[in-house]
């Protein structure tokens, strides 16, 4: 059978001239469909039998990480603003180092599999975990679909040159077909194969992209001088385009700009997108996922040094082809003229988006464009698929089922699939806001969409972990009350619109006018005085609950009572676990032709789905060889000084 | 006195004006590299000086270590060190079978250990 990664590409490579060379790499992709291996128990599935070593620890890491989003939107905002949105990449590396160092230890010794199953052990109670799976509904929604499905469309644009909704379309009926087939089942291994190869072919482009602007030098030289040849307004009685909208910042060349009028002001490119980057490395399923399945808490934390040195290559990948990319094409991608803008890209407010499409297209070898357009929309509708498939256990699990506790499997098939739509749909109506939000860069979207709904969720996981006397109410109250705060910033902004350089948002300095990081770290405050406040109001969780649960009790020895019902495994637990599962009737399989046809269309043609096995319960232990920890320690020192050379050669 | 007036006004003059309006430039990017590279293992150094010297005194030479689960391979404890024991003695069980041990330097502390 065909895999259908290998369909698609073959169907992309058609239309972008097919090279002997393709044919030699293609069969690297239907690796798809060979990597079922080890599947068949909860643990196998999900923490790969934890026998992973460090290399690919790291290298998963990293991948999942990274996706056609970072090409996009790196590279559109290096072209629009410079250096400094490498700052993302390169304060995630330390952050890394806290999630191996102090975040990891505690989720191996408290024998968790995923987020929501380590809090409600933590502080008992269900009103948590309901509040995360809404919660990270939204963020899938916002952060994850849209922008997934936008950045994927403006490669076909650029490549077939389709418009927009078109392409997205194609998209998603092509990774319908990808699903109904069966291409779900491996995920992990490919991913990272996928990855590699789309990096490989990122470093070919890096190449191409430098030797024709004149090499390393001839990017700083000539960006500054990168202008589009129209800048004025076609109605001069209805706008005026002013200098600062098309050229480059005169701070391009810096990561650290002034904390007032900086586009990204250097204390919230430390202080606050370290609270983002807390959230997203170390209290998210998907990343933690990836380090549960280590061997040991040694080869966890080689995997995330592997990590870190593997995230200082998006500046030289992504952000500088960006800028060059604006050097070599300035009319496209530095465009300014609304007019001409919507006749490029779809966009009014800029087309920095297209700045990586752009270098694709136009400078990679016929061949290789070929394979690297094929590789990224197939490691791209694999990674919507997974997407698609957890939110919709996500939603009929833990929303749906608890709303109609009576409701039968077949039921719960066909709202799973219905929520599918739903989200579809909305995502595909928020895709103007995603092309036109943050003066169109996608990366600062994310990032600010982000930071008014994380930092909530990164408080109460740094005080769960650290705190012992933060309690359940503390947690929840705090939740609540930070999401309030975020919607305050978050609905105001999109009810105006962010706006452009040349027609600003009409929304009121207040709420609009502080930058989004500083709102991240004001917002991170606040969340933290509540639930401390809120804990120190209501009575202290006894430490019986909480041995190996928290920081300080990590190598506490005594028998810790656990509040989740049963012994860890039961019926809701279960429930919980399919979240990341493949697919498969949520209970049981449907019986009669009709039902099985319907589940094999709907389930996605998944693998049933197994009861959870008593294994995982062994808990892991995380004792060290004090060389190997010492080897690993000073290893870490060493990434974190070439981190900090570069930082400050680039500051 | 004149002519080091003058001569310290030909070097402003000299210099080029872009030099004093940015705050940054005055240093090659490499050389705040180094600097911010040189300050973080100074600051490293500091916290492991700091960490040696002042908060290793409770442990002295012993890691923690904690196994969970097998609880039939425990080793021997000497009273008053619960879950902390010198990490030899986790390691001198011999490689080739369970009921052999090596001869390893016994660790040598303030805890006694009395043979039963």
């Amino acid at each position: 059978r065909i895999s259908e990664a290998g369909w698609v590409s073959l169907e992309l490579v058609e239309k972008c001239s097919i090279q002997p060379l393709e044919n030699a790499l293609l069969p690297l992709l239907p690796l798809q469909s060979m990597c079922r291996t080890n599947r068949s128990t909860i643990g196998g599935y999900f923490l790969a039998g934890r026998n992973m070593v460090w290399w690919p620890v790291g290298a998963s890491l990293f991948a999942s990480n990274i996706g056609s989003g970072h090409f996009v939107g790196l590279a559109g905002t290096g072209a629009a603003n410079g250096l400094a949105v490498a700052g993302f990449e390169w304060n995630a590396l330390f952050v890394v180092l806290l999630l191996g160092w102090l975040f990891v230890p505690v989720y191996l010794t408290a024998g968790v599999i995923t987020m929501p199953q380590y809090l409600k052990k933590r502080f008992g109670g269900r009103r948590i975990r309901i509040y995360l799976s809404v919660l990270s509904l939204f963020l899938y929604i916002f952060t994850k679909i849209s922008v997934d499905m936008f950045s994927g469309a403006v490669f076909i644009q650029q490549a077939l040159g389709w418009d927009i909704y078109i392409a997205v379309i194609a998209l998603l009926i092509i990774t319908t077909i990808y699903t109904v087939t069966g291409g779900l089942a491996a995920l992990m291994y490919t991913d990272t194969v996928q990855t590699f190869v789309i990096i490989g072919g990122a470093f070919v482009l890096m190449g191409f992209a430098f030797h024709e602007v004149g090499g390393y030098q001839g990017l700083f030289d000539k960006y500054l001088e990168a202008l589009p040849s129209s800048t004025l307004s076609p109605a001069p009685a209805l706008y005026n385009i002013s200098a600062t909208c098309y050229q480059p910042r005169p701070d391009a060349f810096h990561l650290l700009r002034d904390p007032l009028t900086g586009d990204l002001p250097w204390p919230a490119l430390i202080f606050g997108l370290t609270i983002i980057s807390t959230w997203y490395w170390c209290s998210d399923q998907v990343i933690v996922q990836r380090c549960l399945a280590g061997k040991s808490l040694t080869h966890v934390k080689a995997g995330c040094i592997l990590c870190g040195y593997l995230k200082l290559l998006p500046m030289f990948l992504m952000v500088m082809p960006g800028m060059i990319s604006r050097i070599l094409y300035p009319d496209e991608v530095a465009c300014v003229v609304p007019e001409d803008c919507k006749r490029i890209c779809g966009t009014e407010v800029g087309c920095s988006n297209i700045a990586y499409p752009k270098l694709v297209v136009t400078l990679m070898p016929a061949g290789l464009r070929g394979l690297m357009l094929a590789v990224m929309l197939a490691a791209l509708m694999s990674s919507l698929a997974s997407i698609f498939n957890s939110s919709s256990t996500l939603f009929t699990m833990d929303i749906y089922n608890r709303l109609r506790p009576q409701a039968r499997s077949k039921e719960l098939l066909i709202v799973g699939r219905v929520w599918i739509l739903c989200m579809v749909a909305i995502s595909i109506a928020w895709i103007p806001v995603v092309q036109a939000a943050q003066s169109g860069q996608l990366f600062d979207y994310i990032q600010s969409i982000a930071s008014y709904l994380a930092p909530p969720i990164a408080a109460v996981f740094f005080l769960a972990l650290f705190f012992k006397r933060v309690n359940e109410p503390g947690a929840f109250w705090g939740l609540i009350g930070g999401l309030l705060m975020g919607l305050a910033r978050l609905l105001p902004e999109f009810a105006y619109g962010t706006g452009s350089c040349i027609f600003p948002s009409a929304c009121p300095r207040l709420i609009c006018g502080v930058h989004y990081l500083y709102f991240a770290i004001i917002l991170f405050l606040a969340s933290v005085v509540l639930v401390v406040g809120v804990s120190l109001c209501t009575p202290p969780i006894p430490d019986k609950h909480l041995h190996r649960l928290v920081f300080s009790l990590r190598h506490s020895k005594e028998e810790r009572v656990d509040r989740a019902a049963g012994t860890g495994l039961g019926a809701r637990q279960g429930a919980l676990f399919t979240l990341f599962l493949p697919p498969g009737p949520p209970a049981g399989q449907p019986q009669g032709s009709v039902g099985r046809c319907m589940a094999w269309l709907c389930s996605l043609g998944g693998a049933p789905q197994r009861a959870p096995e008593p294994g995982v319960e062994r808990l892991p232990d995380i004792t060290e060889h004090p060389t190997w920890s010492r080897v690993v320690n000073l290893n870490a020192i060493a990434m974190m000084a070439l981190a900090l050379f570069l930082w400050g050669y680039y500051a | 006195m004149q002519a080091l007036q003058v001569a310290a006004l030909c070097l402003l003059m000299a210099l080029e004006p872009v030099n004093c309006q940015q705050a940054r430039g005055n240093l090659q990017p490499w050389m705040q590299g180094l600097i911010a590279v040189a300050v973080f293992l100074v600051l490293v150094a500091i916290a492991f000086a700091v960490n040696k010297y002042w908060c290793q005194e409770k442990e002295e030479n012993m890691e923690s270590v904690v196994t969970i689960g097998d609880k039939k391979e425990e080793a021997v404890v000497s009273n008053g060190t619960e879950g902390r024991y010198s990490i030899t003695a986790a390691d001198f069980r011999s490689k080739e079978t369970q009921h052999a041990y090596e001869n390893i330097v016994e660790y040598e502390g303030k805890v006694i250990t009395t043979p039963m």
